[in-house]
């Protein structure tokens, strides 16, 4: 027997065990990142399906802790995502339609079977069942290339700015609330709508949300991205029970009935915009409110977190210079090497940081002769999320990132963009047809479209939350409208993409 | 990222998607797993592509249920015998060396005669060992011999000093020493 056996041997070990120090290996962040250069001002991109949230709410009830949070959950209960109705909640009482959620079967946790040979049995049952059920990730790849266009169109109209801010929206999100705005409306309002989204009818429109909300859908514990849409309906008003039905059914809305322009209703509608979205976005829901000209409120949230597969080891991280349109800024860098693909494109070098059993956040570093808006208004971009990495101009190196810790926040007023793209006529009091949400819909237009999204990343991971709501008024009523150094040293551009390729976020980071 | 059955199922199909999709989402865990070994991107990155290849000649008829594990064993494999193809003429160097020369003192030969083993029963043993190991010991254990971390790391990855994790490991290997004894392995 020579000791080459022994080493031989230890290849065909049980594969739980090699699993499970590989993940015991994660969890712990043994893999150093070492320091690379900094760069000012990049683009990430969250692609994928949905947002990846920790579990919080109905996982952490059914399974663990979440593991690594970024930024705090409010310790309001109330506040944590999740679709549940809780019974002590403000808006329970407003409840008339209550959504149903998929149910997630509990992430593995290999620490919680580590002590006994036995246990090892009990993990690959409980891997085995969870991996089953992801397998609904899988359900929006066939509609996947035919959100091309649509994120080429918002990111356009969204993140290329003049202005020297950070910025950052959420396609997905935004692609569900116009989804829900298409089944109320007909004709040419409704046409509008579809072309943007880039579908035929609005079968189609069902089908592909469908699969969005399912394949994006996951709150397992480890990785959990809450999607959540709700109704709020003025009452004494009679709704279409067909499109209330589909809504309910399709888009998993919550309908909740009040006297709109009551403080108790507002602070119900609050209550439940802050709990979808984990209390990262309070200070954008306070300045919303619901309107005694207000027939319904259409809401859509996402709320999503997730670890890094390699995280930042702490003690990497320190101060260095940021580059911002206004001069130098000293911010926190993390730091990690690590051996992997660099991709150029037309304008820019990209780099692609995994999400622990979710999607990636790819980090789009603009040559030093482009800025973000070139890189947000090419196309390449956009291509290299579509080739998932299957790209010609790449290469394998060890890279050497240092990428400043963000938080960045962005408000938008849809309505001028939602415009510049071919969506007019439901702005429009004379042209707007909700034909679909009631009978006597004479009059009624979107008067309020605003989206707001938050994301920060940290040495754990990305967290992130966003909410589109849209109100509908009765006309009469108006609102005011080899090695490489990877160093995100200047503003850059982020993206980061859900499980199944959909691009969940996506921004511009002037200044961490 | 496509789900693991996903990728599996792509292979079945004979989908030429199937290796992008692998290198996809396990490109990097499996050239850190050979470059640990071989300590040269070149040849890492050559027994990735290998495993690939390997991969698409076992499934099907295979349809392993942890596929990381699965890949990761293969790269392994690859990678362990491209260091003794390229170490045979010079010896030396590398974590390999050193973790074999600590596998050495729980594997003593007999007599000077060394005998032939049946490593898929030296695997079943192995198997039990580790069964029988607390889960801290036994992934400490896996992470050295079978990823190949250096002390070092696996030291500031359990939040210990070196020394206790050289002395954790050298009581693992004095148990398995013990084991195969009581197994009829041939002892020093």
């Amino acid at each position: 027997m020579k000791k080459e056996d022994l080493l031989h041997a230890m290849n065909d070990i049980d594969s739980s065990y090699v699993q499970d120090a590989q993940k015991a290996d994660r969890k712990t962040g043994r893999r150093k990142f070492l320091p690379a250069g900094i760069a000012a001002a990049c683009l990430c991109l969250v692609v994928g399906a949905g947002l990846l949230v920790y579990g919080t709410g109905r996982a952490d009830r059914q399974n663990r802790e979440p593991a690594a949070p970024t930024l705090p959950l409010s310790k309001d209960p109330q506040k944590n995502p999740g679709g549940d109705l809780q019974a002590d909640s403000a808006y329970a009482d407003y409840a008339i339609v209550q959504a149903s959620y998929p149910e997630c079967a509990p992430y593995p946790d290999a620490e919680k079977f580590g002590d006994a040979s036995q246990g090892a049995d009990d993990y690959k049952t409980m891997w085995a069942n969870w991996s089953k059920q992801r397998e609904r990730i899988g359900q929006s790849e066939a509609y996947r290339d035919g959100l091309y266009p649509y994120y080429g169109a918002t990111m356009k109209e969204f993140l290329v700015s003049d202005e020297k801010v950070n910025r950052t929206y959420s396609p997905l999100n935004l692609y569900m609330a116009l989804s829900m705005l298409a089944e109320m409306t007909k004709g040419n309002s409704r046409a509008q709508i579809l072309e943007l989204l880039g579908v035929p009818d609005i079968a189609a429109v069902r089908e592909r949300a469908s699969a969005l909300w399912i394949a994006n859908y996951s709150d397992d514990g480890m990785v959990s991205s809450i999607l959540a849409n709700s109704l709020w309906l003025r009452q004494g008003d009679e709704f279409n029970p067909g499109t209330m039905q589909t809504l309910a059914d399709t888009y998993h809305a919550s309908s909740f009935c009040g006297e709109m322009g009551s403080e108790e209703f507002t602070q119900a509608f609050r209550a439940w915009m802050n709990a979808q979205t984990g209390g990262l976005l309070e200070e954008q829901v306070e300045g919303l409110s619901l309107e005694p000209e207000m027939v319904l409120a259409l809401v859509s949230t996402i709320y999503y977190r997730a670890q890094w597969q390699d995280i930042f080891l702490e003690e990497n991280t320190r101060e260095d210079i940021f580059h911002t349109a206004d001069g130098d800024i000293t911010c926190d860098f993390m730091h990690q090497e690590k051996y992997g693909v660099c991709y150029q494109g037309e304008n820019f070098s990209a780099i692609r940081l995994s999400l622990e059993h979710s999607g990636d956040m790819w980090l789009f570093l603009p040559d030093e002769t482009a800025d973000v808006n070139d890189v947000a208004a090419g196309d390449d971009l956009l291509k290299l999320l579509r080739s998932g990495g299957d790209w010609e101009n790449r290469v394998s190196a060890t890279i050497n990132l240092a990428m400043p810790k963000f938080d960045v926040v962005s408000e938008i007023n849809l309505i001028d963009g939602l415009k510049a793209m071919g969506v007019t006529d439901v702005f429009d009091e004379y042209a707007a047809d909700f034909g679909s949400l009631k009978e006597d819909a004479d009059g009624l237009y979107v008067s309020e479209a605003k989206h707001a999204a938050r994301v920060s990343v940290d040495e754990k991971g990305c967290t992130a939350a966003a909410y589109t709501m849209m109100a509908i008024n009765e006309s009469g009523y108006f609102e005011p409208p080899e090695e490489i150094d990877f160093v995100l040293d200047r503003p850059f551009l982020f993206a980061l993409t859900g499980a199944d390729g959909t691009l969940l976020f996506t921004g511009v980071v002037e200044e961490p | 990222m496509m789900e693991d059955s996903q990728i599996i199922e792509l292979y079945w199909q004979r989908s030429e998607h199937a290796i992008s999709e692998t290198e996809q989402k396990y490109g990097n865990y499996c050239r850190s797993i050979s470059y640990r070994i071989l300590k040269d991107r070149q040849d890492a990155e050559e027994c990735v592509n290998d495993t690939w290849l390997r991969a698409w000649e076992h499934m099907p008829p295979q349809r392993p249920v942890l596929f990381s594990a699965f890949l990761a064993k293969i790269t392994r494999n690859l990678s362990l015998s491209r260091y003794e193809k390229q170490n045979a003429a010079k010896r030396g160097g590398g974590e390999v060396t050193v973790v074999l020369e600590e596998l050495e003192e729980c594997v003593p030969a007999c007599g000077g005669v060394e005998q032939s083993v049946d490593l898929k029963h030296l695997t079943a043993l192995l198997d039990r060992f580790l069964g029988q190991l607390s889960g801290e010991n036994r992934r400490l254990f896996v992470l050295r011999y079978w990823y190949l971390y250096p002390v070092k790391e696996l030291a500031a990855h359990c939040g210990m000093g070196q020394s206790k994790v050289k002395m954790r490991l050298m009581r693992m290997r004095d148990e398995l020493k013990e084991l195969l004894e009581r197994e009829g392995y041939p002892v020093s």
